[in-house]
């Protein structure tokens, strides 16, 4: 995919544009605000990263600005605010997700993947089939290979979450941002007690992992098994 | 006091505005007291006169010349004299009878100024309202009253008028003066007060009198405000401290691991090891700082500002789920009495980090196998959160130490964390205006927060 950085710290700029051409993505990298609204208006680009902080015109004026153009190319905001207000401000600007300073890559790279999946999203799908798993967002149950599983409402947005994003890894900041709307770092691993608990509930009977751990990153569940 | 500065003053102005508007009035009442006196005065005078001269002219009509003559003498023997004067003239102008003879010969009135006749010497001259009429056979008859006490009246009235003109200039002028002067220190105390604030002396206040007037009211206004900016200040510092103080030995400690790595033979894996344990001591360290951060911003964050509803039976509900499987893990179990519909006016982000600490706090810091509680009810008008445990509790002494920062209990000293999660929970409960208390569980901690439903 053709990605743009906007940072003008070199450092990071570096570490995301490395990471990313890694991943096989195309990268373009941009110092200011400037610059960056410019080849964005000019490049098709397929997911924005801009750095809030910017020189020259600041991170939210630029979104503001593409959005205002009509122009709804996938955003992810990097920052060092982390304020309270401040992502609430960033996802108003049209920015689509906001990731604090420091990161680990692989976090910025669970995120880009989940972005880049949008277009193609399931949004509007009632059954999503993955693996032998078959999810009913309407009547709200899970079927493995036909039978049918008895989950917790957690248990559900959780497993409804990850084979939304199947093929994609899904870090444990996503799955408590998204599946319960916790905004902060807990000192326990209640990430890991659910999933273990679904996993329970999932592989009863001795059946293949269908979540997969992804050491350092997160979990994944597997387009086709 | 400088005399142009006071004079510029707004209350000064004032006081010479009020000022002005007395003495245009005082005047017009002075003109108006004037005029209408002199005119009732001359309208006395002229009746007295008509009647007079009605009365000689019904002598006349009855019995003739003589009886006029003989009326006339009787006046002027029996009246003081000055006070009236009469003239009966023939129509050559010679004086039948009367003391006077010099007027006009035409009908009307006319005012003279005539000697005064005290026998001999002659004394100043009078001023007299002569009624003239004209007689059958040519005969002029002149009738006059001294007008000379109508003058001196309205001179009276006049000088009256003057004198008090000139005394309320001069008291309304030392008045406005003196009321600006006053008015004009108590702002100068203000502005003083205020200079030396600003000049750094954060810790003065502005002085206010027992009055209760408006500029009272303005100087508890200010040092309210100060007293909060003063607040402010004292809270940054404290963050600035902490971060020196407490971030110290988590960074030496980084530092010197780094450094042993470094002068040591180890090999590729070992390395590996150092840096990601480096890594997990950085990743320490920031959440210490955003922790810092976050109660800071918490702490200034504008009262109320984008409060919205809230329903912590929900907030509470969807905690205790999330945490209930990791309590389990360690054999315990949540029970739980939520009242539902609770809502209030918050911040649902902070409320939630609030009950997220305060239960995962009860989850870590007890042994296994224990029960923790939970409840959400309505208690005396508030909102009552409690979250009790079998776990060691807290000392009373320590009960206000654990909500400082970096603070930690002996007995949790090994375990994982920063001390800051009270810290964090006590500012966001002062946000939203409410209480929060440690209490014996018996045994065990039993933590309490009361919130008000907000407006």
């Amino acid at each position: 995919m053709k990605i743009l950085i906007i940072e003008d710290d070199a450092q990071t700029r570096d570490y995301v544009a490395v990471g990313l051409k890694e991943a096989g993505h195309t990268v373009d990298a941009a110092k200011d605000g400037h610059e960056g609204l410019f080849l964005a208006q000019e490049g098709a680009y397929e997911l924005l990263v801009v750095d809030r902080m910017l020189p020259g015109l600041d991170g939210l004026s630029v979104v503001k600005k593409l959005r205002s153009e009509g122009r709804s190319v996938p955003v992810l905001f990097l920052t060092t605010m982390s304020g309270i207000d401040d992502r609430v401000e960033g996802l108003n600007a049209g920015g689509d997700d906001y990731l604090v300073k420091p990161f680990a890559f692989s976090e910025l790279e669970a995120r880009v993947s989940a972005l880049l999946r949008r277009p193609r999203d399931t949004f509007g799908q009632k059954i999503l089939q993955v693996s032998g798993l078959e999810i009913d967002r309407m009547k709200r149950t899970v079927k493995r290979d036909g039978q049918l599983i008895e989950l917790q409402p957690t248990e559900f947005r959780l497993i409804e979450y990850l084979v939304r994003h199947a093929g994609q890894v899904v870090t444990r900041t996503m799955l408590l941002e998204n599946v319960w709307d916790f905004h902060f770092d807990p000192k326990t691993n209640i990430v890991e007690t659910h999933i273990s608990r679904l996993r329970g509930k999932l592989n009863a009977g001795d059946k293949l992992d269908i979540i997969q751990t992804v050491r350092g990153a997160g979990y994944m569940i597997h387009e086709n098994a | 006091m400088k005399m142009p500065k006071l004079v510029g003053t707004t209350s000064f102005k004032l006081s010479a505005l009020y000022l002005g508007l007395f003495l245009s009035s005082f005047l017009a009442i002075g003109m108006t007291v004037y005029l209408l006196t002199w005119h009732t005065l001359e309208q006395q005078l002229k009746s007295n006169v008509e009647s007079d001269i009605n009365r000689l002219k019904a002598e006349y009509d009855d019995g003739g010349l003589p009886e006029l003559i003989s009326e006339i003498n009787e006046q002027l023997t029996s009246i003081p004299q000055n006070a009236k004067r009469f003239g009966l003239v023939d129509r050559q102008g010679r004086l039948i009878t009367g003391d006077f003879n010099g007027f006009n010969k035409v009908e009307g009135w006319q005012t003279l100024s005539l000697e005064e006749t005290t026998g001999k010497t002659k004394e100043e001259s009078l001023n007299f309202k002569v009624l003239v009429i004209l007689l059958p056979n040519q005969l002029w008859l002149a009738v006059g009253h001294d007008s000379g006490y109508i003058e001196d009246a309205c001179e009276a009235i006049a000088q009256a008028f003057i004198w008090g003109f000139l005394l309320v200039i001069a008291l309304g002028a030392v008045g406005g003066l003196y009321i600006s002067r006053t008015f004009l220190k108590k702002i100068d105390r203000i502005t003083h007060s205020t200079q030396a604030i600003i000049a750094g002396d954060l810790n003065h206040r502005l002085t206010v009198s027992k009055n209760r007037d408006e500029l009272d009211n303005l100087a508890a206004l200010l040092n309210r405000m100060l007293d909060k900016i003063g607040a402010l200040i004292a809270n940054v510092q404290q963050v600035s401290n902490d971060i020196a103080h407490d971030l110290r030995t988590p960074v030496s400690r980084l530092k010197f691991r780094l450094e042993t790595a470094l002068h040591s033979n180890l090999s590729r894996d070992q390395y590996n090891d150092q840096i990601n344990s480096a890594i997990a001591e950085v990743d320490n360290i920031l959440a210490t700082f955003s922790a810092l951060l976050r109660i800071s911003q918490i702490e200034s964050k504008s009262r109320r500002s984008g409060f919205k509803v809230v329903s912590l039976s929900e907030v509470v509900t969807s905690v205790t789920e999330a945490l209930a499987p990791v309590a389990e893990e360690k054999g315990k179990t949540i029970t739980s009495e939520i009242n539902p519909d609770l809502k209030i006016q918050g911040d649902k982000e902070l409320l939630t980090q609030l009950v997220f600490n305060l239960l995962e706090n009860a989850i870590v810091h007890t042994p296994e196998n224990t029960p923790i509680t939970v409840s959400l009810k309505t208690v005396k008008g508030n909102i009552g959160l409690v979250i009790g445990d079998r776990g060691a509790g807290i000392a009373e002494k320590l009960h206000q130490k654990v909500f400082k920062h970096f603070y930690r209990l002996e007995q949790s000293r090994t375990t994982a964390g920063n001390g800051l999660g009270l810290s964090i929970v006590a500012a966001i409960v002062e946000l939203h205006e409410g209480i929060i208390t440690l209490d014996d569980n018996q045994p065990g901690l039993k933590v309490v927060v009361s919130l008000p439903y907000g407006k």
